[in-house]
């Protein structure tokens, strides 16, 4: 199966690698796994003084597409309200890169870590 | 139960893999399609079905987790996809690990070592579970088990390869 070039450009590229501190107040860290493929995705994201997402990190083990699903989340989820971020779909992140339909369950992980960040943000609040 | 009634064995996680092995030889051999090649068109129906019945079961019950699946399905138990983060936050070390270490095959063969521990425990556990019926933490620990069974299989694949 051939990756279409936009998973191949985040996947030998991805943006916002790394990780913020899991124990500041205003950064959120989302842990999903998928047991199927062995899949481990980490999602942080750090709200600012405005309620907007200043920064997104993210640290994926996982094949192309799920290393591209959570790259390119982490670039939607710059300047959003935790709202907005709330209602990113899977089908969003699913079309953006082209994934083929036996990659899809790759962009319901990334919403997935998505949710999981925004619940852990806002049991620090 | 009925993988485990065609092996009369007893329904559990812990199986004796060598009577298992025994009695698949003999009930494959007992309804092997050539033996009926002089049969009738309705023997030959039946010991086909038999037969691929026969495998379909010994692919299960042979394996760990298809085994473990099977008695959660049989005991109407859904199997869902959650993972705890904590046990997702350590897996993502043992790949931070292995990742560090990549060319390191000593550290790498001590990772193995450690995996393979934890993967006993897990089979421990889940034949208490299961004898148990405590079908939840059986859920749980089956999901922990495909993880750290999929991580053992890559680290032993990046052993080989620096051999």
């Amino acid at each position: 199966m051939a990756y279409s070039d936009k998973v191949l450009d985040h996947y030998e590229n991805p943006r916002n690698v790394g990780s913020l501190d899991k124990d500041d107040p205003n950064v959120g860290t989302g842990m999903v796994g998928a047991p199927a493929c062995g899949d481990v995705m980490k999602l942080q994201i750090k709200l600012g003084e405005n309620g907007i997402i200043e920064d997104a990190k993210f640290k994926t083990y996982g094949c192309g597409s799920a290393i591209a699903s959570s790259s390119l989340v982490t670039e939607m989820l710059k300047g959003k309200t935790l709202d907005e971020a709330e209602s990113i779909k899977n089908s969003a992140i699913a079309e953006e890169l082209a994934l083929p339909p036996v990659k899809i369950h790759c962009s319901v992980l990334a919403e997935d870590a998505i949710k999981a960040a925004i619940e852990d943000l806002k049991s620090k609040k | 139960m009925e993988f485990f009634d065609i092996y009369e064995i007893e329904p559990s996680f812990s199986i004796s893999e060598n009577e298992l092995k025994k009695k698949y030889l003999v009930l494959q051999k007992k309804f092997h399609p050539d033996r009926f090649a002089h049969s009738s068109i309705e023997e030959q129906k039946t010991a086909l079905i038999n037969s691929s019945l026969i495998n379909d079961a010994y692919q299960v019950l042979k394996d760990d987790i298809r085994r473990a699946k099977y008695l959660l399905e049989c005991n109407g138990v859904e199997i869902t996809n959650h993972t705890n983060p904590a046990f997702l936050m350590k897996q993502m070390e043992y790949e931070e690990k292995i990742e560090d270490h990549s060319n390191d095959k000593n550290q790498l063969l001590s990772i193995q070592k450690e995996l393979q521990e934890e993967l006993d425990q897990y089979k421990d556990n889940l034949t208490l579970d299961f004898d148990k019926k405590n079908f939840d933490r059986a859920t749980n620990q089956i999901n922990e088990f495909i993880f750290i069974d999929k991580l053992h299989l890559k680290i032993k694949e990046k052993i080989n390869q620096l051999s």
